[in-house]
């Protein structure tokens, strides 16, 4: 029982994960793009940071190691790129993307339920390449988490492949008694270091013993270098012939061949797979490529040739290759880039010098003016279905996709980067802490999602009251943090991301959080609360938003906490957002504002529910499919949980929960899957018409008040359809489910 | 913040030198398994008066350190001289060491 809970849990991570991840992946796209220009690549290497941290934190949580493990590492080069000790080069920018590109192939796999084992080996073979771009870590050791060099047998196994620095690769190992003997392997890079430069050095520390058993006079150690040098190989050989009693030195030419490192780290390692691997990664360390199995010429290596391992672990892979690292695919990317820019939006309009100033008003009444144009050009394209020529609807279907074009870049005049909103934040917080007595400091994480003007105008005025409410309740004054163990400087954190269609701002303090016996008992007071009513945290939290709490605060503040809150919600519900609250005693409270990307443009899929139409938003919508016609909700029951792809889903019959006349064939109707945060529900409706673009207008009177409605729209041919208010009709089909389904 | 904040600097740390050669090399691992329930608890060791080093003395800070990794102890070098710090560099081994200067150099 529990095991299937907890596999329910992680089903429902996962599915939430696929759903997050997209915004991430092109929030790390557009700044892995941008990397390598001096004027934006600082900013966007912070939001690029910040994916990576985001979708490696999520994936750990819902045990994707491979999505996990590609984060991690691309984190790390991208620290080190931060921190000065990396530059961003085309070649580096191209495995980045490559990670980027990787992780979106695993959700892919994710979503389909489906490992496939191409996939898996390119992840592996990827963590590889930019592990060791990145390096060991500053104490000199290599990430524990990391595969092993694959077995050799598969196709795709590693292979080192000369680099381009146009380095010697020089590989000594020395006999036991070499320091008896006078030969120093210090004094042998004192040697070499007389005929060229020693760019890259990695000392083989492993078969040193432990100090009990070490015999301190004879040699353990031994060397894997990359020497600079233009000088002839006789020269270097001449500086190296002292030693050649005491040492096997091993030298290969800038220009050796891949089966030349095959063939040296076979007789290094023999068939020992841990020294391979090992070794493997020291020249990775050292910058020698490291590349796939199948790039070598056959004859070159005889050990590469598959095995037939796919073969018996699963269904054969269709595409031998290309895998995803290799040269090919690699330098194909080197086309790519420039194509990915240019299809990327170019941010570099956002710099001053290039903005023109509009006043607000006319932008609104050109985008209006616009959405009602697309509206009428839908209009004109459905009449000139029924009655024009051939050439007629052409033109006219013209004019409605440039009608949809110019609306759609009206409105992206009216989105401003929400950075902007939050730039002022830092002083507020500077200000209220200090007009408290205390000390914080405010960090904000990735601030370059643009959103709606008016709606940036909301969420930073809203922002004003969730941090001066944190500062004044959440933190604890400095000397009762130190007491309790924390810094002295209170921590408030932003988080900004995009979530289907929405901005969703969490705000986190490290305060003392929210008093619950407190909190239920001035609740209790008010009225709010029946004595003695159990309530979950949840229902806690939600309590802090009440208008009516009388004086309190957050455990032990001085001014009505709760006015503040509910003032917040107002404002952000009449922008059909939403604003959750939770809180952890002693360690914090985080206030999470959910806020539309747009407040009148809706992109849509229409369906019909019995003689109305409805749309539901595009964004919210996972899947359109046929409804199992067995597991439809009950007749006379609206609600009923049906089996979904291995899970359940809470499913709403639309026509009866609208009361409205089913008019289709009742076997023939749809299910439109909506999610709402980590929430999913089934829609049944009797038909799905496609896909609408429209001008959204609010309800007047008191059909705004319904929750499951978020306005109307004016469809193409002049009809009203009402738009569904995703959290309103998911809580609907959720929140008082039918009865259960047995199993 | 700075780390080194955190160390109060009651004791001071093992020190070795001033010559790490092959020569003395039995000797000081003799010395330095001595004090091996010392170093377990303040894995220190003070290279500043270190004049003379050679592969025999760098192998042997090699050993210590996974002897005291093996205890969940990074040994640290403490001032390490210039002539250690060129010889660590020269084999790339940097990394594996945190120098430390908790004390003014002398």
């Amino acid at each position: 029982m529990k095991r299937d809970e907890d596999a329910q849990i992680l089903a429902a991570a996962r599915a939430a994960f696929i759903g997050d991840a997209p915004p991430l992946l092109s929030q790390l796209e557009e700044a892995l793009l941008v990397l390598d220009e001096p004027s934006l690549g600082p900013a966007r290497l912070l939001s690029a940071l910040d994916a990576t941290r985001v979708l490696e934190g999520t994936a750990e949580l819902c045990h994707c190691e491979a999505i996990a493990g590609l984060a991690r590492e691309m984190n790390r080069l991208l620290q080190l790129m931060r921190h000065g000790r990396l530059e961003a080069t085309e070649e580096l920018t191209k495995v980045l993307l490559a990670g980027r590109d990787q992780i979106a192939a695993e959700l892919a796999d994710l979503g389909g339920g489906h490992a496939s084992l191409l996939t898996r080996s390119r992840t592996e073979q990827l963590q590889l390449v930019l592990c060791g771009l990145a390096g060991p870590s500053d104490t000199g050791e290599w990430p524990d988490h990391l595969p092993a060099f694959g077995a050799e047998t598969l196709p795709g196994a590693p292979v080192a492949v000369p680099s381009t620095d146009g380095a010697w690769h020089v590989s000594v190992r020395f006999v036991p008694d070499a320091l008896r003997q006078g030969i120093d392997p210090l004094v042998l890079l004192h040697h070499l270091q007389t005929v060229g430069e020693i760019w890259r050095i990695e000392t083989l520390v492993d078969d040193i013993p432990l100090i009990q058993t070490l015999d301190a006079e004879a040699c353990h150690l031994g060397l894997e270098l990359r020497l600079g040098t233009d000088a002839p190989p006789q020269a270097i050989e001449s500086a190296l012939a002292p030693l050649r009693a005491g040492a096997n030195v091993e030298l290969l030419a800038p220009t050796a061949r891949p089966a030349d490192y095959d063939a040296l780290l076979r007789r290094r390692c023999g068939d020992d797979e841990d020294a391979r691997s090992r070794l493997l990664w020291i020249w990775l360390a050292l910058g020698v490529n490291i590349r796939l199995r199948d790039e070598t010429p056959p004859a070159a290596s005889p050990a590469a040739a598959p095995h037939g391992h796919g073969a018996s672990e699963g269904p054969p892979d269709p595409a031998p290759a290309p895998v995803a690292v290799s040269t090919p695919q690699i330098e194909r990317r080197t086309e790519s880039l420039r194509d990915r820019r240019l299809q990327r939006p170019d941010r570099r309009l956002d710099a001053p010098g290039k903005l023109v100033g509009v006043r607000a008003e006319r932008l609104e009444t050109l985008v209006e003016l616009l959405a009602e144009l697309a509206t009428a050009a839908a209009g004109a394209q459905a009449m000139s279905r029924l009655d024009a020529s051939a050439a007629l609807q052409l033109t006219v279907q013209q004019v409605a996709d440039l009608a949809h074009g110019a609306c759609d870049a009206a409105h992206a005049l009216r989105r401003v980067p929400v950075a902007r909103s939050l730039d002022a934040l830092q002083d507020v917080v500077a200000e209220a802490a200090a007009s408290w007595g205390k000390t914080a400091s405010l960090v904000i994480h990735g601030s370059d999602t643009d959103i709606d003007a008016t709606i940036a105008d909301v969420l930073a005025d809203s922002l004003v009251h969730v941090l001066c409410n944190s500062i004044e309740h959440g933190l604890e004054r400095p000397e009762a943090r130190i007491a309790a163990g924390k810094p002295e400087r209170g921590q408030l954190t932003l988080r900004v991301r995009e979530s289907a269609g929405s901005v969703v701002v969490e705000c986190t303090d490290d305060g003392h959080g929210l008093d619950r016996e407190d909190l239920l008992a001035r609740a209790g007071r008010a009225g709010l609360v029946a004595p003695g009513a159990e309530l979950d945290h949840a229902e806690v939290c939600q309590l802090a938003f009440a208008a009516r709490l009388p004086r309190g605060g957050i455990a032990g503040g001085r001014r009505p906490h709760g006015a503040g809150l509910a003032a917040i919600r107002r404002n952000i519900e009449s922008l059909r957002g939403r604003v959750e609250l939770t809180s952890l005693r002693g360690r914090g409270t985080t206030v999470c504002l959910h806020l539309p990307l747009s407040t009148s443009m809706i992109d849509g899929v229409l369906v019909l529910v019995g003689d109305s139409y409805y749309v539901i938003p595009l964004a919210a919508v996972d899947e359109v499919c046929e409804a199992p016609p067995d597991a439809l909700p009950a007749s006379g029951e609206l609600r009923a949980t049906i089996p979904f792809r291995g899970g359940d889903l809470p499913a709403l019959d639309l026509v009866r929960f609208c009361g409205g006349q089913s008019r289709g064939d009742p076997r023939r109707r749809s299910l439109v899957v909506v999610r709402d945060g980590r929430e999913r529900a089934g829609l049944v409706v009797d038909r799905v018409l496609g896909r609408q673009h429209a001008l959204m207008k609010p309800l007047a009177g008191s059909l705004g008040q319904l929750k499951t409605l978020a306005g109307s729209a004016v469809l193409g041919a002049g009809d009203v359809g009402l738009v569904l208010d995703i959290a309103g009709i998911v809580a609907a089909a959720t929140a008082m489910p039918g009865p259960r389904q047995p199993g | 913040m700075d780390l080194n904040d955190d160390i109060v600097v009651e004791m001071p740390a093992w020190a070795l030198g001033p010559s790490l050669t092959l020569a003395q090399a039995e000797a000081h691992r003799a010395l330095l398994v001595d004090a091996l329930p010392l170093l377990q608890n303040d894995p220190r060791l003070d290279l500043a008066d270190v004049a003379e080093i050679d592969s025999s003395g760098v192998q042997l800070l090699l050993s210590l350190r996974a002897t005291l990794a093996q205890a969940g102890q990074a040994l640290q070098l403490v001032n390490p001289s210039p002539i250690v710090r060129s010889a660590l560099e020269r084999l790339g081994l940097t990394a594996l060491f945190p120098l430390t200067a908790d004390a003014p150099p002398r």
